[in-house]
């Protein structure tokens, strides 16, 4: 059974293209079906989110063929001729293809690095193919063990825990005062570009509201309608400050627009709930001194970008161990999956030992009478035999397999021996429903 | 088995929560939260059981001696916190309760003799003054670790970036849920307390036949009493929150320790040497 990946990702492919095929590719279900009716693939998951489209495939032919077939639909999906569309593609095949899996799953490969959200989008995409069962034996241990992978990497690394980007910042800093963000209230001052793509994280995060405040009302309106709230003026800078929750500034005053005198004014107003301002304007809008007030949670650009370096520098430990950690399991998958390619020539060469050893026993004992006790010993006498003359061969053909039998030790035994087994694939075929769950290497 | 042994054993086992407590605190990726939350949890059970026994030996409420005391106070942190815990609200809540909640049971162990009282102070009030009065104690010691979680969470945020970061900070609750939180166990705890002193003062009357005795432990209940009536009062009428609150919620709970365990070792005025309250 061969495996390949055939995808597009933010760092492969401009977005009009992902955009094209996200929309040509809408329904999943019947993408999964073009893709399985296709010729040469038996198996099938398509991983879609806003960031990537991909496709793992598995089948008994060639890897070409494999990549041929997906090739061509996501060429088709796109509306691109094949060549056009190929220097957008990842083409990756078993190891490589595993790989990339796991690092995807483990937000390694996202574009802001340990997101959550994508081990939920490729699960659901493997729930998918797994209910119209377009993923079956080979697939299935595949993604399981990189769910499993992926959970070992947030257990054991940081790397899901710090925040990336200025809005980013932002959102982190409100959770960790606020109970929750639905429901709070956000105060943008100023038309900054900064402060309206924090305002629309936040909306992503659950703020419901969000009030722009600007010099002039016409600024105030415009950025209002972008981000999605209401407009007012400034002269009600206190009033507006005394309901908001989080307050982002990014005016262009050359002075600050809000002063200790104003804050502290309005803290009893508000019931000493507490508030978070993020000054993101250079010169300031907020005096540093708001800092000393009970409740007030100010911070700079300089302190978000303490965060943002100390995280930057953070994250890269982070990922590095969560490379380790991915290659470490890389290789445990590999040894395990080789492992059990050899497992049927051992049961194999096992069985055929013992059935000669117990047909020749069987023959000595025949019409003998001897003690019980001794009878039992010429048994055991027979196994022993087997067993220590196999030993080296198992041992042997054990080690080779885990290293992938780069040789063919086992193909040399069951000649050697004439034995006969099933494939691999028959065998899966006669069970699919089994779904083998390796248990993690710690 | 008898009852006081087995309350024993649950004593050993706190004590063995407190040391997956400890590597909680010291090595939060070795020891997930949940993990002591439910051992925390399960001691619990365990110890509700002991404590009914307990009850049924005694024919009433199991508050007897000194270890009765520390052990229904022990249980009502130790499930209130592992209740908190379990539900997410503040995970560090077991393992930090674990410590103290061991090394009360650990106490116990030193004065866990039967005490026979004269017949002329026995009263139906006794064992529903110190059950109050513990509950309340209880609550207010949860109220302390959560607003102690408070002031370092709020340390941290007010550091900005980098400059103060214990270790496993990056995991403590937000603010806003410490405070509630807080103020919620102060809520609960304060009638009982109230409760506590009120039915002490009734069997002051019962036994000493006077109502109120200045002895240290009467007077620094009462100022703890004050302190949480106006914590409570300032924040029901003006909101009052934050660093201040949490601040004086910890200084009563060192308060009510003091009173609890300092004034009972020096066995001073008339609750002495063989009550905890």
């Amino acid at each position: 059974m061969k495996l390949s990946l055939v995808g597009l990702s933010y760092s492969t492919a401009p977005l009009e293209v992902r955009e094209r095929i996200a929309a040509e590719t809408r329904d999943k279900q019947a993408a999964l079906q073009q893709l399985l009716g296709a010729g040469g693939i038996d198996e099938a998951c398509f991983v879609s989110t806003c960031n990537r489209v991909e496709l793992y495939a598995a089948g008994p032919h060639d890897h070409e063929v494999l990549r041929r077939q997906m090739r061509r639909f996501l060429a088709d999906a796109a509306a691109l001729p094949t060549p056009e569309l190929d220097p957008h593609l990842l083409q990756l095949d078993d190891n490589e293809a595993i790989r990339h899996l796991f690092r995807v799953s483990s937000s390694l490969d996202s574009m802001v690095v340990g997101e959550p959200q994508i081990l939920g989008q490729v699960k659901e995409a493997f729930k998918l193919a797994t209910d119209t069962r377009a993923a079956r034996a080979e697939l299935v241990r595949v993604f399981q063990r990189a769910f499993a992978v992926a959970k070992r990497v947030r257990n054991e690394t940081g790397i899901a825990e710090n925040a990336v980007s200025m809005s980013y910042a932002a959102v982190e800093l409100g959770r960790q005062i606020f109970d929750e963000l639905k429901g709070k209230q956000v105060l943008l001052v100023g038309a900054g570009k900064m402060g309206g793509l924090a305002a629309k994280h936040l909306r992503r995060h659950g703020v419901e509201q969000i009030l722009v405040a600007s010099r002039s009302i016409s600024t105030a309106e415009r950025v209002a309608r972008d981000v999605g709230g209401s407009a007012s003026s400034l002269d009600t800078l206190p009033l507006l400050l005394a309901e908001a929750d989080i307050v982002i500034c990014s005016t262009a005053a050359p002075g600050f627009v809000i002063d200790r005198k104003m804050v502290q004014g309005i803290l009893r107003a508000r019931r000493y709930r507490p508030l978070l301002m993020v000054d993101i304007a250079v010169p300031r809008d907020v005096d540093p001194r708001v800092r000393g007030l009970d409740n007030v949670f100010l911070y700079e650009v300089d302190d978000l970008q303490d965060v943002l370096a100390s995280n930057r520098e953070q994250r890269r430990r982070e990922a590095e161990a969560a490379e380790r950690i991915i290659e470490e399991e890389l290789q445990k998958f590999i040894a395990w999956t080789n492992a059990q390619r050899v497992v049927p020539v051992i049961k194999a060469l096992r069985s055929k030992a013992v059935a000669v050893a117990e047909a020749e026993v069987a023959r000595v004992l025949n019409g003998t009478e001897l003690e019980p006790r001794v009878e039992k010993k010429v048994r055991a006498m027979g196994n022993a035999l087997v067993n220590k003359m196999l030993h080296p061969v198992l041992a042997r053909l054990k080690e080779q397999g885990e290293l992938g039998d780069p040789d063919g030790f086992a193909e040399v035994i069951m000649q050697a021996f004439s034995l006969e087994i099933e494939s691999l694939e028959e065998q899966e075929e006669a069970r699919p429903e089994r779904t083998n769950v390796v248990p993690l290497a710690r | 088995m008898s009852t006081l042994l087995a309350t024993r054993i649950v004593a050993v086992f706190y004590v063995l929560v407190s040391v997956l407590g400890l590597i909680q605190l010291f090595r939060p990726r070795r020891m997930p939260f949940p993990v002591v939350a439910a051992a925390m949890g399960g001691v619990a059970v365990l110890h509700l059981a002991v404590l009914v026994a307990r009850g049924m030996a005694a024919g009433g409420l199991p508050l007897t001696n000194v270890a009765d005391d520390l052990s229904l106070f022990a249980f009502v942190a130790a499930s209130v916190s592992a209740a908190v815990s379990c539900r997410g609200q503040v995970p560090q809540l077991a393992a930090l309760s674990s410590f103290i909640v061991a090394g009360l049971m650990t106490v116990s162990f030193v004065g866990g003799h039967e005490v026979h009282l004269p017949p002329g102070q026995r009263s139906g009030w006794l064992p529903v003054h110190i059950a109050t009065a513990f509950l309340g104690n209880a609550l207010f010691m949860m109220a302390g670790l959560t607003a102690l979680v408070y002031l370092v969470q709020e340390r941290r945020l007010k550091a900005r970036g980098t400059r103060f970061r214990p270790r496993g900070s990056d995991r403590l609750p937000p603010l806003e849920t410490l405070d509630h939180l807080t103020v919620r166990f102060i809520q609960f705890g304060f009638p009982m307390l109230t409760l506590g002193l009120l039915t002490g003062v009734i069997y002051a009357k019962q036994v000493l036949g006077t109502f109120w005795v200045w002895d240290p432990r009467n007077t620094l209940s009462l100022l703890i009493w004050l302190l949480y009536a106006l914590l409570l009062h300032f924040r029901l009428t003006i909101g009052w929150r934050g660093r201040k609150l949490a601040l004086l919620t910890v200084v009563g709970v060192v308060a009510s320790l003091i009173s609890m365990v300092g004034m009972n070792l020096a066995a001073v005025g008339v609750h002495g040497k063989d009550f905890l309250l």
